[in-house]
């Protein structure tokens, strides 16, 4: 199993972007909980997550998209979601949250 | 505590009842998964050990030695057949399997497994789960809007 790993870039101009590696499961969701909130620290209303390393979402890690959707939501901002592979998107959209914040290949 | 055991159809695992275990169990489902040459939905199949190993650690007694989970996987002709036990006090799982508002916190697991398994069924108890996939069998279904 890929080791799980988070790599984070924001700049002045443009809307963070959180790029996780590996699964994002209940034994890692708090960490990756940990660095959105870093990126949305100070009031950012745009944020990224790029899936493009990532193989399996479980329960426990699709309810961080959740909450970081409700916070973005919430400041009237939006969550986006890009480099999910056909599985994860299909994840997404099963479970409904597709229709909540965008996902993209 | 993680005692594997092979059988005529698949493997067993005893494991202590802690997340990191749950890594360990998919990494050995995935192995032997590459092995299968029927039309078997990986992604799918490593969801659902994932949300039954995930449901018995969090809710199936206490985490630790003194509560192991009992796996069972079994490949046949047509699919596997995936049985995870606990020894927690079960509960009632049919009231959670389509009832999901979409932004809760919480709650996904049960409509998870529902969604990407062909057969779900807990025991009377509510805490010995069997789950069915099918090679071949449809793809996986969207949760009901409640």
């Amino acid at each position: 199993m890929e080791d799980f790993w988070i790599m984070a870039q924001s700049t002045a101009t443009q809307a963070p972007v959180v790029r996780p590696a590996g699964t994002i499961t209940a034994l890692n969701a708090d960490e990756f909980r940990a660095a959105l909130q870093e990126q949305l620290a100070d009031g950012a209303k745009d944020l990224t997550i790029d899936l493009s390393d990532v193989d399996l979402i479980d329960s426990r890690g699709l309810a961080v998209f959740v909450v970081c959707h409700q916070t973005l939501l919430a400041r009237g901002g939006t969550l986006t979601v890009l480099g999910a592979d056909a599985n994860l998107k299909g994840l997404f959209r099963v479970i409904r949250l597709d229709e909540h914040f965008r996902v993209l290949d | 505590m993680f005692r594997i055991t092979d059988t005529s159809s698949g493997f067993r695992v005893q494991m202590s009842s802690r997340l990191d275990l749950i890594d360990r169990a998919d990494e050995l489902l995935a192995q032997r998964l590459l092995s299968d040459t029927s039309n078997l939905d990986a992604f799918a199949v490593r969801i659902l050990l994932r949300e039954a190993l995930l449901n018995a650690v969090l809710h199936g007694g206490r985490q630790g030695e003194d509560s192991p989970i009992d796996l069972d996987v079994a490949f046949d002709a047509d699919g596997l057949t995936l049985t995870v036990a606990d020894r927690g006090p079960g509960f009632d799982w049919r009231r959670r399997l389509d009832r999901l508002d979409v932004l809760a916190d919480g709650g996904r697991g049960i409509p998870l497994m529902g969604i990407y398994a062909d057969e779900m069924q807990y025991d009377s108890g509510g805490n010995r789960l069997t789950l069915r996939k099918r090679a071949n069998g449809a793809g996986a279904k969207t949760l009901q809007r409640t």
